[in-house]
Order: C-alpha cells, then sequence, then structure tokens
C-alpha cells in the first residue's frame, strides 16, 4: 500500500513531463510555465522525508535527457531549485498562498538565470530576452492553482 | 543512491554530491567520447515516452481525419490526383534533362550524380528549449540513420541528425546556433556559409568575398562541399543586404525556405556511400 503512494508521486511527475515537453505555439513561448518545477516544489515543500534533492537529480537527469541538453545541465539546477526549497520548508510551508507565489517566482527566476548560465556557457552566442521573466510570473500565478490541486490529490489517497 | 539521499545525511551535503555529481556527467558529456553510447542507452531506454507524450497530438489528429465528411475526401483525393498529374509531366522532363546532364558530366569528365535513397520520418517532438532549436524523430539506428544525415522537407533543407537512439533520433535544425552549412548562390555560384542564428531570427552568411555579387531575392543551395548535404538542394533566400559602415563589409541575412515553425513529416537522405554501409 506504501509503495503505491508513492507511486502517484511518479505519476504527477510524469504528467509534469509531459506538459513541459508539450509542443508550445511560438509565438507565446515566453509564457511557458515551468511545470515540472512547480509540481516537484510542491512535493518537496508537502513531504520532504519521500521526495528529496536525489528524486530532484534524477528528474533532472530525465529532463537532460528528453531536451537533448547535455547532461546534468537540468540535474544542477533542479538539485540547487530543492535545496532553496527544502532549506526553510516549514517556513515556506506556513505561508500564505500569495507569499508562497513570490517565493515560487523567485524560484523560476532562478531556474531560468542558471539555464541562461549554462547555455552561455556552453554554446556562447545566446542573447537573452527580459521576457523570460513573464514565464516566472506564470509560474507564481500557477501555484495557487497547483498547489491546491496536488493538496487534494494528496489528501485524496492519503500519501505521507 | 539510498545511502547518499537518507535522512541522515544533511541537506548541503546532499546538495553538495548532487551537484558534484551533475558536473562529473556534464564533463563527461562534454569530453569523454565512450560517454557517448552511456548516452545512446539512455536515450533508447527513454524514448517509448516520446510515443507517449506525442499521443495526445496523434488522436487528435486521427479524430480530425475522422469527422472529414465523403465530399470533402472526395474533393482532396481529385486534388491530390491533378496535383500528382502535373507533378509527373514535371517528372517527364526532368528524367530527359537528367539524362542529358549525365551525358555532358560525362564529356567533361565529371563524376555522374547518383540519386539518393530517402525515408519518410515524423516529428514526434518540437520546441522544447528556448536556446537550442531541435526535434526528435520517430527513425532511428534500425532504420540505419546516422549521425550527420541530412534531413530535408518539401521546401528545402531542415537540418541534419545529431544524436541517434536505437528507434528514435535528434535532429538539429539550420537555424539552430551551432549549427552552419555551406552554400551557394544559385544564379552564380559564389560559395558562402549560412550560420545558424536561432529560430527567430535569420539565416546570417559567413566566409563571403569581399567583393560579392549578391541580391535579395536570391536562392541559397548546398554546395555540398561538406560532404555531408547532398548539392542542389534550396536553403533560403536572400533577405537583405547591407553594408557594415565601419570597414563596409556586406551583412548579409537569408530566410530559410523549409517551414521550421511547423514540421510534421520530414525526409531523411541517404547519399551514396552511406546507402552501401547500411545495406538499405
Amino acid at each position: 500500500m506504501d509503495r503505491n503512494r508513492t507511486f502517484i508521486i511518479w505519476i504527477t511527475l510524469f504528467i509534469g513531463l509531459c506538459l513541459q515537453i508539450m509542443p508550445w505555439t511560438a509565438s507565446f513561448y515566453m509564457l511557458k510555465p515551468h511545470w515540472l518545477m512547480l509540481i516537484l516544489v510542491y512535493w518537496l515543500l508537502a513531504l520532504p522525508h519521500r521526495v528529496s534533492i536525489g528524486t530532484a537529480f534524477i528528474v533532472g537527469i530525465i529532463v537532460d535527457l528528453f531536451t537533448g541538453t547535455l547532461l546534468g545541465v537540468h540535474a544542477f539546477i533542479f538539485s540547487v531549485i530543492a535545496y532553496l526549497a527544502v532549506f526553510k520548508f516549514q517556513l515556506v510551508r506556513n505561508l500564505a498562498l500569495w507569499q508562497q507565489s513570490v517565493i515560487i517566482f523567485c524560484l523560476s527566476v532562478c531556474y531560468d538565470v542558471l539555464l541562461f548560465i549554462f547555455e552561455v556557457s556552453i554554446y556562447h552566442t545566446i542573447t537573452m530576452s527580459p521576457l523570460i521573466l513573464l514565464s516566472s510570473l506564470v509560474d507564481g500565478l500557477l501555484w495557487t492553482w497547483i498547489y491546491l490541486l496536488l493538496r487534494q490529490i494528496r489528501r485524496h489517497f492519503d500519501i505521507n | 543512491m539510498k545511502l547518499l539521499f537518507s535522512k541522515q545525511s544533511p541537506l548541503s551535503v546532499q546538495l553538495f554530491i548532487a551537484l558534484v555529481l551533475a558536473l562529473v556527467l556534464l564533463g563527461l558529456d562534454i569530453s569523454y567520447q565512450p560517454f557517448k553510447t552511456v548516452r545512446y542507452y539512455l536515450d533508447t531506454l527513454i524514448s517509448p515516452l516520446y510515443y507517449i507524450s506525442n499521443s495526445p497530438r496523434v488522436t487528435a489528429d486521427k479524430l480530425y481525419e475522422m469527422s472529414k465528411s465523403r465530399d470533402e475526401l472526395a474533393i482532396e483525393k481529385s486534388k491530390l490526383t491533378e496535383e500528382l498529374l502535373s507533378k509527373k509531366s514535371d517528372l517527364l522532363l526532368l528524367e530527359h534533362l537528367r539524362h542529358e546532364n549525365n551525358r555532358l558530366r560525362e564529356l567533361l569528365g565529371s563524376p555522374l550524380r547518383h540519386d539518393e535513397h530517402k525515408m519518410a520520418a515524423q516529428v514526434l517532438l518540437a520546441d522544447t528549449d528556448p536556446y537550442v532549436y531541435q526535434i526528435v524523430l520517430n527513425k532511428g539506428k534500425s532504420d540505419g540513420v546516422y549521425v550527420g544525415q541530412p534531413v530535408v522537407d518539401g521546401k528545402g533543407i531542415v537540418g541534419q541528425i545529431y544524436e541517434i537512439a536505437q528507434t528514435t533520433s535528434r535532429a538539429i535544425l539550420v537555424c539552430d546556433y551551432q549549427h552552419a552549412i555551406p552554400v551557394q548562390v544559385l544564379r552564380n555560384d559564389i560559395a558562402m556559409v549560412a550560420v545558424g542564428n536561432g529560430c527567430s531570427n535569420e539565416l546570417t552568411l559567413d566566409f563571403l568575398p569581399n567583393n560579392v555579387d549578391i541580391k535579395v531575392g536570391d536562392i541559397l543551395v548546398t554546395s555540398g562541399l561538406d560532404g555531408r548535404f547532398p548539392e542542389g538542394y534550396p536553403v533560403a533566400i536572400v533577405s537583405s543586404v547591407k553594408l557594415d559602415i565601419n570597414d563596409s563589409t556586406p551583412v548579409i541575412s537569408a530566410t530559410p525556405t523549409a517551414d521550421l515553425k511547423r514540421l510534421r513529416y520530414l525526409l531523411l537522405l541517404w547519399g551514396e556511400g552511406e546507402k552501401k554501409d547500411n545495406g538499405s
């Protein structure tokens, strides 16, 4: 039974992965949220004893394989994000939802900046547009919904 | 894994181990060649997921096909038959021209041009990363796909194969920052290199002669000098010719002819040499 429940976590992460790699219209590319990061951060905050930096690392490796980036880029970024999220999880967990959104916004910016640094140091010739902040904003807004949805799922399947 | 990331070890230690592992993997992937086989197996391992993630689109397509009425299909069919007929008549003429061309080439003593072997492939995944312009195709090593293989669509060169797995492969587009392709102007055979500049921008032309005869609207085709892309496929159309004010070198950009934003069905080309290797 216990095994089944952690299985749910992996299913949500898998759905997140599918959403992440889903084709997205090029003209609205800047608005694409980081689905996988949001879902991962939720589980990190809710069940830090089940989902840890190790999980984030593995998820990062899978994302690397999917996006075709060098192996380790996303693993690195996800580990850092996981650390930042778990570092003060008890504090974050007790904040109001809008305050959590602000924190998610910061994490998302962190994600984009780290990714940008990696890409620049590997490919050299990339320019960043400030529009990527928009996707972080979307992340922040989406967090409320993801949070409530995943909490429903967690309570329904009684995962702890 | 369980030991390294167990609850007992403090967070900072976990983070440290994860980061070191990630950096080691990065280093291996960049500079250690045998690691490519590991990556090949990992890519093969996850390739079923591509089909799963692609399934919503496939079912949507199927539903769309099913919702077409009989009349619509009949109209579509007559249109396609008409098109096929006109293409066939073009081909008749082309066959004659090819014979003539081969005879002329024989007279000149230059090597004959051979037909390439082609295979249709479907795009499983596109636009995943805002900085990397790659697509995943549903043909892999088992179909004889090799790294560096040219990929074209109905309008021109799309890119080349970059990584292969057992049943899928990853192609890099001509507009990627890492990609460059040798081209020549169709009108006067001036050779140059078209460098990718991100898919939202246009290709820039590099390695130009000082006094270049090129104007807006010129068609650029592959020159075949790289030994990868066969000669004569259209790549781009010159869209602007400007002069750098500082040192009066021309700055030329070109729009790719292939519709790189909407890729669905593509063709993989096998040149003469590779065809024998794969026995296909």
